[in-house]
């Protein structure tokens, strides 16, 4: 289809995970790229725990010191019952800085040629295949043959276009935390807190920023925050685990837990990180899904403006290939909703046999086995879970 | 502070789960303000309920 020349083959919305890997994909393909992001900076508001897999974020960057506040060597697992379990694994993972992190990747997109505009809301305008309409501001107004929307969980890209549907509250973790310093802590291994008192169907996390600096949150289903809000269960969990530390910063946010991958594309627009609904179902990590959407996003996105691909086939390819990121999703979410039931004996019993389970040398990684080895232990829990799934 | 059928919130955080949970697209977060769009808002109380700081009230929604 002829349309008049655009001012930008793909424009990014949103300077975060996914939109800096989007937008470096897609002038990687040979795109002009605009990228959009409301605040002054990038990297200038982080809602994030900061944890990713070393090995994983390996396979898209090279790794910089500089982003690394610190190395993991492992978890513990806490119920409330003092009920442990630990998880040794040697450099696997990592607790970024991740403004520094997203700063190194806006600088890696502006010397590949991408155009980076900060402090700019971007709003859509007319949807004419090809030629998409947006503002970017007040005054100015461009034209864009599509656009990647990576603006975060209220996507209101995503949602003006008619390609997003609100959250439930039983599909979000609602999340608060605290940068605190003071607090004594094993500097190489993060903590999960399992109890429903500290985080009702999700947990609670200290993840080491360095000595006696953490990252102390919690993260609870959304459908229990009219009890008792995060930032009450937050202070609760700082007055028991750390209570002489001192909060340097404040962060709150909502992490997507869905079953599906929402089909967020349509028109020319593909979405990628929160507002594709793409982190961890059980744990909420998001940081190398929202790179690898962004990444899938970036170059289909660019594909099709290039002309390589039609609208059809790139929405096509787009589903396919996010459906792949995570082919255990169904059974990771099925064990998180196991999860959300338990009554705090269960939790406990959860704990001892995530024990047993490490002590077997069993791996966290492979899904399938690790349901097998709950419902067998626990299957008032887990039972119902695995009914649903063809284990 | 109401202003026509807008009602706005002062809230620093911008963590967005109000406006991610709306299902009546009736939240925006401008220059550290929640807009409420009193007009498209049906009541159903989700952004009070899942409002992570416990910022937003019932009474803001009437």
């Amino acid at each position: 289809m002829k349309v008049n020349s655009p001012d930008f083959d793909v424009l990014v919305v949103g300077g975060g995970c996914a939109g800096l890997s989007a937008s470096i994909s897609a002038v990687e393909c040979g795109a002009s790229v605009l990228l959009a992001e409301r605040e002054s900076e990038i990297g200038e508001r982080v809602l994030c725990a900061e944890g990713v897999s070393a090995r994983a974020l390996k396979s898209h960057f090279p790794i910089d010191e500089k982003w690394v506040s610190a190395t993991i060597d492992g978890a513990c697992f806490y119920a409330s019952d003092g009920t442990s379990a630990y998880l040794d694994k040697p450099g696997s993972g990592l607790i970024l800085d991740k403004a520094s992190f997203l700063r190194s990747l806006g600088r890696m997109a502006e010397s590949k040629g991408v155009r980076v505009k900060t402090s700019c809301k971007v709003v859509l305008g007319d949807l004419k295949r090809g030629s998409i309409e947006v503002y970017l501001g007040r005054n100015s107004s461009y034209r864009v043959r599509s656009v990647v929307a990576s603006d975060g969980i209220d996507s209101m890209i995503a949602r003006s276009a008619g390609i997003l549907k609100e959250l439930k509250p039983d599909d979000v973790f609602v999340c608060a935390q605290a940068l605190v310093d003071g607090i004594d802590l094993e500097p190489n291994r993060v903590e999960f807190h399992l109890s429903n008192s500290l985080a009702p169907g999700g947990y609670a996390w200290v993840f080491p920023k360095g000595e006696h600096l953490a990252n102390v949150g919690v993260g609870m289903v959304g459908t229990k925050n009219s009890i008792c809000t995060a930032y009450q269960l937050l202070k609760r969990f700082i007055e028991k685990r750390c209570p002489r530390c001192k909060v340097l910063k404040l962060v709150f946010g909502g992490v997507p837990s869905v079953r599906r991958f929402w089909n967020g594309i349509g028109s020319g627009i593909f979405t990628a990180g929160d507002a594709a609904r793409v982190a961890d179902p059980v744990s909420g990590a998001g940081i190398i899904s929202a790179i690898e959407s962004g990444r899938i996003a970036g170059r289909l996105a660019a594909r099709y403006a290039l002309g390589e691909l039609s609208l059809a086939d790139a929405e096509k390819q787009y589903r396919n290939e996010i459906k792949s990121l995570d082919r255990f999703r169904d059974i990771r979410f099925a064990l998180r909703k196991a999860m959300g039931r338990m009554g705090e004996k269960e939790i406990c019993k959860f704990v001892a046999t995530l024990d047993q389970f490490l002590r077997s040398g069993k791996s966290l990684d492979e899904p399938i086995s690790v349901l097998k080895y709950f419902v067998l232990r626990m299957p008032q829990v887990f039972g119902t879970s695995a009914a649903h799934i063809r284990v | 502070m109401v202003a026509g059928s807008v009602k706005r919130i002062d809230c620093e955080w911008a963590c967005l789960v109000c406006s991610a949970v709306c299902p009546k697209q009736a939240i925006m977060y401008e220059d550290g303000r929640i807009e409420i769009d009193l007009e498209k808002c049906c009541k159903c109380l989700v952004c009070v309920k899942t409002c992570p700081v416990g910022k937003m009230g019932e009474s803001e929604l009437t």
